[in-house]
């Protein structure tokens, strides 16, 4: 078979590719990021010293988000694949790439938003409890407000992570850049495809973490 | 409630803090405005209203956070330890605005501190907390006075006796009132032990401790210290 031209590829191949890892790593930080901001709150509200302990809550969240964390992706992403097609109505695609990058990432910025919450001083958080405010009022004006730093250094993390997930989520078709250097580049035994890959992946995550740095300087 | 560590809101304008417990309890927004503006000309910090906390001394963050408190009229200020963190000046600044808000709004002010002169400024009545129990208890001049055990403990001193002969009297004298210690001495054949001033509310007072040999002459002393309206504190020692 006839090797495609450097143009070829860049257009063919990559910019579509580099579409899908945008879409796919988009999606999925605004997804996980929403959820695992819901896991947060009810992590931070349960917790024992928090505003309503609950052990039972707490430590059901505390298991599942272990659990999860603990499978390998692939694996995970393989055995939710029942799942997957029930949610997104297909197992292959970006939509299917998307669902379990989804559930790895969500308790990973549950746990990372949650442990940017718990540095909101406690004496605070007992300010807010003396002119008389409400649970959500606390965590709204208060521990929200207070953590906003955190959780936009987190999501910044989180795109990273999601970058570099969205490559093995190549595995159930999704296409994307980590795809690309792996299927055209490694496999293809192309190195000019492989490393410019990468050099695009270099170039996005210095992007991602300078952006991500700057708004964490705005916001503090 | 004011607390050591100020516990403003590091994120939000002085403004927005004040603002807070009001917006909590649903205030309209002109109230809110003219009430922020009101309290923060009340604890003198109008020209930083939209300043964070970040850039604020000390000092004048826990002038937000005296601000804050009585955002919603409370009758009851409660202080944590609030000037814990301050230096020896911020603090004295705080304390004056703690007696002026006392005096203006009548407010009750609970102070909780380990700092004896910040009892002696701004305080009325004092109670010494030992092992979750109140020791001692008293107008803050009599306490202070008295030296009970408790006290003595808290400030780490050894309860000192002077060496005993009759009756030990301690009593608290203003500024203008110093020329009685001769006329004391002379006329209750009273020996001087000891005198030390501290300021009382910002008024110095000079504490003066004699010892009166005769019974009947301490009797008609602590009679003229009465009449005087001083107050005053003895002890009859047994040796």
């Amino acid at each position: 078979m006839e090797r495609l031209t450097l143009q070829q590829y860049l257009m063919e191949v990559i910019w579509p590719a580099f579409l899908t890892t945008i879409n796919v790593m988009t999606w999925t930080v605004l997804i996980s990021t929403a959820v695992g901001f819901v896991l947060a709150v009810v992590m931070n509200v349960t917790k024992e010293d928090g505003l309503h302990p609950n052990r039972y809550i707490s430590r059901a969240l505390d298991f599942l988000i272990n659990l999860i964390r603990s499978f390998p992706f692939v694996i995970l992403m393989v055995s939710l694949i029942p799942v997957t097609r029930f949610i997104t109505g297909s197992s292959i695609g970006v939509k299917a790439a998307i669902f379990p990058l989804c559930i790895t990432m969500a308790p990973y910025m549950g746990r990372l938003i949650q442990s940017h919450m718990e540095q909101v001083s406690k004496e605070t958080i007992e300010a807010a409890k003396s002119f008389g405010a409400s649970t959500f009022q606390i965590i709204w004006h208060v521990i929200i407000v207070e953590s906003i730093p955190g959780i936009s250094s987190v999501i910044c993390f989180a795109t990273v992570a999601a970058l570099n997930a969205s490559t093995t989520a190549g595995m159930v078709g999704a296409g994307g850049l980590g795809n690309v250097a792996i299927r055209y580049g490694y496999n293809n035994f192309n190195d000019t495809i492989m490393y410019s890959t990468v050099a695009i992946l270099v170039v996005l995550v210095q992007l991602i973490q300078f952006i991500g740095n700057t708004v964490y300087k705005k916001l503090k | 409630m004011i607390f050591q560590q100020f516990s403003l809101i590091e994120r939000r304008s002085v403004y927005k803090n004040v603002a807070l417990p009001m917006k909590c309890w649903k205030y309209d927004k002109e109230r809110i405005d003219k009430r922020v503006h009101e309290l923060l000309e009340l604890v003198d910090i109008t020209d930083k209203i939209n300043d964070r906390p970040s850039v604020l001394s000390g000092g004048q963050k826990q002038r937000v956070a005296i601000a804050r408190a009585l955002a919603l009229d409370s009758n009851l200020l409660l202080c944590d330890e609030a000037t814990s963190a301050l230096d020896p000046k911020t603090t004295q600044s705080v304390l004056r605005l703690l007696r002026d808000i006392n005096q203006k709004l009548g407010l009750t002010i609970i102070v909780v501190t380990h700092q004896m002169e910040v009892v002696r400024e701004v305080c009325d009545t004092i109670s010494i907390l030992e092992n979750g129990k109140i020791a001692a208890s008293g107008t803050v001049k009599d306490i202070f006075l008295q030296k009970p055990p408790s006290l003595m403990t808290l400030l780490g001193k050894e309860d000192h006796k002077f060496a005993c002969a009759g009756e030990t009297v301690s009593f608290l004298l203003p500024a203008d009132r110093l020329n009685m210690i001769p006329m004391v001495a002379n006329t209750f054949a009273a020996d001087i032990l000891a005198t030390n001033t501290s300021d009382y509310k910002g008024v110095p007072f000079t504490e003066v401790t004699v010892s009166v040999k005769e019974q009947s002459a301490a009797r008609k002393m602590k009679e003229t210290l009465t009449r005087e309206n001083l107050a005053w504190y003895a002890e009859s020692e047994a040796c």
